[in-house]
């Protein structure tokens, strides 16, 4: 069964009186350990698209399912709960807690899901482990680069063991050696523990590692293609 | 963890949440210090009256308080007085015979009320005997002495060791009268007590106005306050033919000053705290509005509105209860201080006089006052939060993480 799967998916905006089909009738099936990269032009619905597979947003029509589960049908406060446990999220700006550490930022998604304080350091320790920040546990954001505060928003988008990550520009904001350890630690994560990622990115070093590019312009899916 | 992130959140903007604490500590240092110097003051009125005029019950026959007549005695009065000095709960008791009567010197006259008491007896449920400026408290066994208040000294043109006429309808319904001669003069907070109030020995104006052995008024002191209904209703019981007041019945002006200023109290508190949640919410809202991305991330993630608000909430109780436990400590160190030293109010001591009040007035709160008011400014922070709260968990997160941070 697919991670994702979406069918005739419509986001259709009203931009001052005037509807804008951001998203338009897209029909995509992501399985399960795909490192998947969504790219188009700007405007070309992206983030639109992202924001629906993520549940920030409600598509106008067509249906979305994660995991057998209809997310297009679920109100809001169960969408808060679905994408609490299900959805990992990285974002272009980072997006961390300034007033808390790297530690503490990872752990703060599992007190949201209400994990006790054993396991939560526990796993937050192993995840910055795993992004190569072990030794950054106790700094703030503001005391950390751009590439290592991306790698902690890693950490934290996979603490609640979603079933995907998404990640909306991620290495927009990143100098080239930041941005490729970034994904190096994205696609060993993907490699190792299955877990499957999808982007949006006009980097071309991102297009570079994947392995389906979905092309999206004026909200349509224009080419599909899986790489090897 | 909510209350670690709350925390420092609330000094992320150091500047901001500093000039708030401060204006809470300031608000509530005024608010307690205000309300102790009107506590204060109430309080020593109360005392003023009951330690000076009234004690703390009084007991006469019934029709005496309104009319006064020299004919509405209490039957068995000394017996009475014997009894109520062995009730529970009374710490002394005094008999006194009252008139009112016209106390005239060589100039001028002027209407009295005059008390005749036995002055032992006296001492031990008023104190205008320790509030003597001049002469002694019947130090003379000379007969006709008089203890006469400054003022009225003044207003008759008088100075100890003076005499004046005291004339009055007698006992067995003439006229009496009688020279008595100032043997001490008293000043009390009360102005309009010290040119009304004649104290003279009790065997002295039974003789003079034929009252023979009659009692018109049994001033009762008691243990505590808190004894003060329980004897009044024992005598009550005891002697249902009898009228037993409380200083509250005998002096209703002095119990509706003291309520007032409670309500004054509660009122200018309200204010305060009124402020202080429009002054907050301000805050508030101010730090919702600027952390608008950061609150659409943490809804992007997952975090429940509930959880949201719950975390504003615990920001704003924080950032209130910093600068309210501020201003309660700051206040009970300024009440402490100014209780001890007292304020010297002497520029108003005039009207202060007319009201039966001290010249200098000792602040007083009773020590729940401040967690009471630190309470209400927990409470106060829990209405400011309502607005930037619902601002909070109203964001949508995709709007809000588009939001210039």
């Amino acid at each position: 069964m697919p991670v994702i799967q979406t069918d005739q998916l419509t986001r259709v905006y009203e931009d001052h009186n005037v509807p804008v089909t951001a998203v338009d009738h897209v029909s995509l099936s992501i399985e399960a350990g795909e490192f998947t990269v969504v790219v188009g032009p700007s405007g070309s619905g992206k983030t639109t698209l992202l924001n629906l597979l993520g549940g920030l947003d409600r598509p106008t029509s067509g249906r979305l399912a994660v995991g057998g589960e209809d997310l297009s049908t679920l109100d809001g406060s169960r969408r808060v709960e679905f994408r609490l446990h299900h959805i990992g999220f990285v974002f272009q700006a980072y997006n961390l807690i300034p007033v808390l550490s790297a530690q503490e930022n990872v752990e703060f998604i599992l007190l949201l899901q209400g994990r006790p304080r054993a396991e939560r350091e526990r796993r937050a320790r192993e995840l910055l482990a795993e992004v190569g920040l072990a030794d950054l546990r106790g700094r703030r954001p503001d005391e950390m680069s751009g590439g290592q505060q991306q790698r902690v928003a890693v950490a934290r988008a996979l603490a609640s063991l979603p079933s995907y990550v998404l990640a909306d520009e991620p290495t927009a904001n990143l100098d080239s050696a930041s941005a490729s350890g970034l994904l190096d630690v994205m696609e060993r994560l993907n490699r190792e523990r299955g877990m499957t990622f999808v982007f949006s990115t006009h980097d071309a070093r991102v297009v570079e590692r994947a392995r389906r590019v979905v092309t999206l312009q004026d909200g349509r899916v224009v080419s599909d293609e899986a790489r090897g | 963890m909510l209350l670690k992130i709350a925390w420092r959140n609330v000094w992320r903007s150091r500047r901001r949440s500093g000039v708030l604490v401060a204006s809470i500590a300031f608000g509530i240092w005024a608010g307690l210090v205000e309300m102790a110097i009107m506590n204060g003051m109430a309080v020593q009125q109360v005392n003023a009256a009951v330690r000076t005029r009234l004690s703390h019950l009084q007991v006469h026959a019934p029709g005496f308080r309104s009319h006064e007549d020299v004919g509405l005695f209490i039957p068995a009065g000394d017996t009475v007085l014997a009894a109520v000095r062995h009730e529970p709960g009374v710490e002394a008791a005094a008999g006194r015979a009252v008139i009112e009567a016209m106390a005239a010197s060589a100039t001028t006259a002027r209407g009295v009320r005059v008390l005749g008491v036995d002055p032992a007896a006296e001492r031990r449920v008023t104190d205008v005997a320790t509030r003597l400026v001049d002469g002694t408290w019947f130090g003379t066994p000379r007969r006709n002495a008089a203890v006469i208040g400054e003022r009225l000294a003044r207003r008759l043109g008088l100075r100890t060791g003076q005499k004046f006429v005291l004339t009055a309808q007698a006992g067995d319904g003439s006229v009496g009268a009688g020279a008595f001669r100032i043997v001490g003069l008293y000043r009390t907070a009360s102005s309009n007590f010290d040119e009304t109030t004649v104290f003279v020995r009790r065997d002295d104006l039974a003789r003079v106005f034929a009252l023979g052995t009659r009692l018109h008024e049994i001033a009762v002191r008691v243990r505590g306050m808190d004894e003060i209904a329980p004897v009044a209703a024992e005598l009550r019981g005891r002697w249902p033919d009898l009228d037993v007041a409380t200083w509250q019945a005998l002096a209703p002006e002095v119990a509706l000053t003291r309520d007032w200023t409670t309500e004054m109290n509660e009122i200018f508190l309200f204010v305060i705290l009124v402020a202080l949640i429009f002054g907050t919410t301000n805050t508030m809202l101010m730090g919702v509005l600027e952390r608008t991305r950061e609150f659409g991330v943490l809804i992007a993630l997952g975090m429940r509105p509930a959880r949201l608000f719950g975390m504003v909430l615990l920001e704003t109780i924080l950032l209130s209860l910093v600068g309210g436990l501020a201003g309660a400590v700051l206040a009970a160190t300024s009440v402490a201080a100014l209780g001890h030293a007292g304020i010297d109010l002497s520029l108003f001591s005039g009207g202060l006089a007319a009201l039966g009040m001290d010249r200098v007035v000792y602040p007083l709160l009773p020590g729940s006052g401040y967690p009471a008011v630190v309470a209400l400014v927990a409470l106060s922070a829990v209405v400011a939060s309502l607005y930037p709260g619902w601002k909070a968990v109203r964001l949508d997160p995709v709007t809000a993480m588009r939001t210039y941070q």
